[in-house]
């Protein structure tokens, strides 16, 4: 943040405007999205009072961004707001669970906000339809390490407990399903090959 | 010289990438890739790229099941409500 200036509370006609847009935006493009972001919450937290919870925060979060949403992929921008947040609740609710006591956690969060920029939601857009024919076609091990990790949101250590397997194992399964789903992006032209990594 | 440099970093950060997305490495780690990431284009791409396939993920993974499964009524509207009261207010700053 600049020295003295917090933007996220401008003055006088500026916040006046902010709020006009944030209130615009929000019934545009959040509140017809609420069923589909209930429906993904459920998958997410396989509870359905956990899912209305997780979707009360995401609206929060989603309200406060409203006037600076940029209108482009409403629904990606809300699933990446939705996804992001549950990892936070899952983390925050389990730290004794992270590496090192949650520290990397937070600082990641603080580094990278819970918003996602507009590239990345028009690429997670983009990609889904060729993530959810990749991820359907993972074998069942790696399927299995990608559920608890990118959809429930488990760190590595509880992946590794719940499944019976050694940390180092549920490591390399989960970045070679994640391989496995970007080869496939790039065959069809989705995602570049990083040479040389 | 540099570039040999440069290329060293680049392989040191893609070792510990997923981790380092996954929130997974100590906070020295933490910093000292998302250092890499601001200033490599490449490696920033890469990231940017395995953000997109971690956010798509619960997206493409929900696919199949919204026709499927019917959802509580009662949870939508109190979720309607709960949005319709952000606008008027009556939420939002409590939470």
């Amino acid at each position: 943040m600049l020295d003295g200036v917090n933007p996220a509370v401008p003055s006088g006609d500026a916040a006046a405007e902010a709020d006009a847009r944030r209130h615009s935006a929000f019934a545009e493009y959040v509140q017809p999205e609420i069923e589909v972001l209930y429906r993904v919450a459920v998958t997410l937290t396989r509870n359905p009072a956990d899912a209305e919870d997780l979707v009360q925060d995401t609206l929060v979060r989603a309200f406060r961004a409203a006037d600076r949403f940029d209108g482009r992929h409403p629904r990606a921008w809300l699933l990446t707001i939705l996804r992001r947040t549950h990892l936070n609740r899952v983390r925050k609710k389990t730290p004794s669970l992270l590496a090192d006591g949650g520290d990397a956690a937070r600082t990641l969060e603080e580094l990278g906000p819970s918003l996602p920029s507009s590239e990345e939601v028009a690429l997670s857009r983009e990609f889904e339809p060729v993530v959810a024919q990749a991820l359907a076609d993972l074998p069942g091990d790696f399927r299995a390490v990608v559920d608890l990790v990118d959809l429930q949101g488990l760190s590595y250590a509880q992946a590794a407990d719940t499944l019976g397997i050694p940390k180092g194992t549920v490591m390399s399964r989960l970045h070679r399903a994640r391989r496995r789903i970007r080869e496939r992006l790039m065959d069809v032209g989705l995602a570049r090959g990083a040479e040389g990594m | 010289m540099l570039e040999r440099l440069r290329r060293r970093r680049c392989r040191q950060v893609a070792l510990v990438l997923q981790a380092y997305l996954d929130g997974e490495v100590d906070v020295a780690t933490t910093r000292r890739v998302h250092d890499h990431l601001e200033t490599c284009r490449r490696c920033g791409l890469e990231a940017t790229t395995y953000r997109a396939i971690k956010d798509a993920i619960p997206m493409a993974a929900s696919q199949g099941q919204h026709a499927a499964s019917p959802v509580d009524p009662g949870a939508l509207d109190r979720l309607r409500s709960f949005a319709d009261d952000l606008l008027t207010g009556e939420q939002g700053e409590s939470r």
